[in-house]
C-alpha cells in the first residue's frame, strides 16, 4: 500500500475507496504544513488552512489532469490558499498593518533572534520565519523541499527571473546578519 | 581587482560559473579577507537554509480530516445526469396513469352483466361519477381477451418498477460502502 504512486492512489479514490486519500494525505501534511507555517507565521492558522487545502484537493480531484505532479498541483492549492488567507486577514487588520508585504526587513528581529540561538542552524531557521511570505515559502520549496525553480514557478505563477532575484535577496539578507555575528567562523 | 558582488557570491553558490569565472574569484579571496569572509558566510546560510526543519502536526491532523472527507460525497462519482431523475418520473407518471385506468376498467368489465347506472354510484365523489360513465362507454374494449391484454401491460409496469427499486437500492449500497 505504502509503495503506491500519488496517481495510482488518485484512481484507488475516484473509484470509490475514499479511506486511500489518507495515504496522500500523510504523504504531503508535513510538508505542506510546514509550507504554510512559513507562510502564515502561525501554527493555529497554518493547521486550518491546511485542512482547507486537503478538503479542497478532495473536492476538485477530479480536475487534476494526470500529466502533472500531484505535489506540484496540490502545492498551487496551498500556496494560493495562504495568500487569500492572508490578504482576507490584512484586510480586517488593515489599520495595523501596513504594506510590509514585499519589504524584506530583518534587523529588527535580529537582536531578540540572535539572543535565541546557540548557532548559525537555529538563528537561520527562525529568520527564515521572519521572511515575507514571498520569500519564506521560496526558500521553503527551493530548499526543504528541492523542488526545481521550473516547479516553483508552477507553483506560485512568478517568473523564474523573479523566483531567483526572490532567492538572492533573502540569501543576501541573511549574508550580512551571519557576517555582523561572525557565524561564519563556524565554517573551517 | 574588484571585490566579489551579490551576483557573484550567489553564481558561486549556485554552481553556475565556468572555470574562468571561478579562478578569478579563487585568485581574488587569496588576497581579500572581506571577500573571503562574505563568500565563507554566504556559504554557511546556503548549508544552514538546505537544513530547515520540517514543522510538526499535532497527533490525529489525519483521523480528523477524514472523518470530516467521510461526509463528503465521493470524489469521481458524480450525480447523474438530471434526465435520468426526469425518465423515472415520466415512468413512473405513466405507470400510474396506466395502473388507474387498469383498476378503473376492472370496475367496468365486474359490473358489465349488470346494467350500470350512475345512481348506482351514489357513494362516489362526483367526479368519479363522471370518470365512471365516460369510462363505461368503453366498457366493451375490456372483455375477456383485453384483459389478459391488460394483465400482460401490468406485469409489463411491474418489471419496470422492480428494476427502478433494485437500481436505486444497488446506488443506495454503492454509496454506503463508500462511506466506510
Ligand atoms: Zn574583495
Amino acid at each position: 500500500m505504502k509503495n503506491l504512486s500519488d496517481i495510482e492512489i488518485i484512481e484507488s479514490v475516484k473509484r470509490g475507496n475514499q479511506a486511500d486519500f489518507s495515504l496522500l494525505v500523510d504523504r504531503y501534511k508535513e510538508r505542506a504544513y510546514s509550507l504554510l507555517r512559513r507562510m502564515l507565521k502561525n501554527d493555529f492558522d497554518a493547521q486550518e488552512v491546511l485542512q482547507d487545502c486537503f478538503l479542497k484537493a478532495y473536492r476538485s480531484l477530479d480536475s487534476f489532469r494526470q500529466d502533472a505532479k500531484f505535489s506540484t498541483w496540490f502545492y498551487r492549492i496551498v500556496y494560493n490558499s495562504a495568500l487569500t488567507f492572508l490578504s482576507s486577514k490584512r484586510r480586517k487588520e488593515e489599520n495595523e498593518m501596513t504594506s510590509l508585504e514585499d519589504v524584506l526587513e530583518l534587523k529588527s528581529y535580529d537582536t531578540q533572534i540572535y539572543a535565541e540561538s546557540e548557532n548559525a542552524a537555529q538563528f537561520i531557521n527562525k529568520m527564515v520565519e521572519k521572511l515575507p511570505e514571498k520569500y519564506s515559502a521560496i526558500i521553503n520549496m527551493f530548499y526543504m523541499d528541492d523542488m526545481s525553480l521550473d516547479d516553483i514557478s508552477k507553483i506560485t505563477g512568478l517568473s523564474i527571473v523573479n523566483i531567483k532575484v526572490i532567492l538572492h535577496r533573502s540569501r543576501n539578507a541573511l549574508r550580512e546578519l551571519i557576517l555582523k555575528h561572525k557565524y561564519y567562523e563556524e565554517l573551517l | 581587482m574588484n571585490h566579489l558582488t551579490d551576483e557573484t557570491l550567489n553564481k558561486y553558490i549556485d554552481n553556475e560559473m565556468d572555470v574562468h569565472e571561478l579562478n578569478i574569484v579563487n585568485e581574488h579571496i587569496k588576497t581579500c579577507e572581506i571577500c573571503l569572509q562574505k563568500l565563507k558566510a554566504q556559504k554557511v546560510v546556503d548549508t544552514n537554509l538546505r537544513g530547515i526543519s520540517q514543522f510538526k502536526l499535532p497527533e490525529g491532523f489525519t483521523e480528523n480530516l477524514m472523518q470530516q472527507i467521510a461526509v463528503i460525497r465521493p470524489a469521481g462519482i458524480h450525480f447523474k445526469p438530471q434526465k435520468s431523475y426526469l425518465l423515472r418520473f415520466i415512468f413512473l407518471f405513466l405507470g400510474l396513469a396506466i395502473l388507474t385506468f387498469f383498476i378503473l376498467s376492472l370496475y367496468e368489465v365486474s359490473q358489465s352483466s349488470s346494467s350500470l347506472s350512475a345512481d348506482k354510484l351514489f357513494w362516489y365523489p362526483e367526479f368519479l361519477k363522471k370518470i365512471s360513465v365516460e369510462v363505461n362507454s368503453y366498457s366493451a374494449l375490456f372483455k375477456s381477451q383485453t384483459i389478459s391484454l391488460i394483465g400482460g401491460i401490468f406485469t409489463f409496469i411491474l418489471l419496470i418498477s422492480a428494476y427502478f427499486i433494485y437500481d436505486s437500492h444497488r446506488d443506495f449500497k454503492n454509496r454506503l460502502n463508500n462511506l466506510r
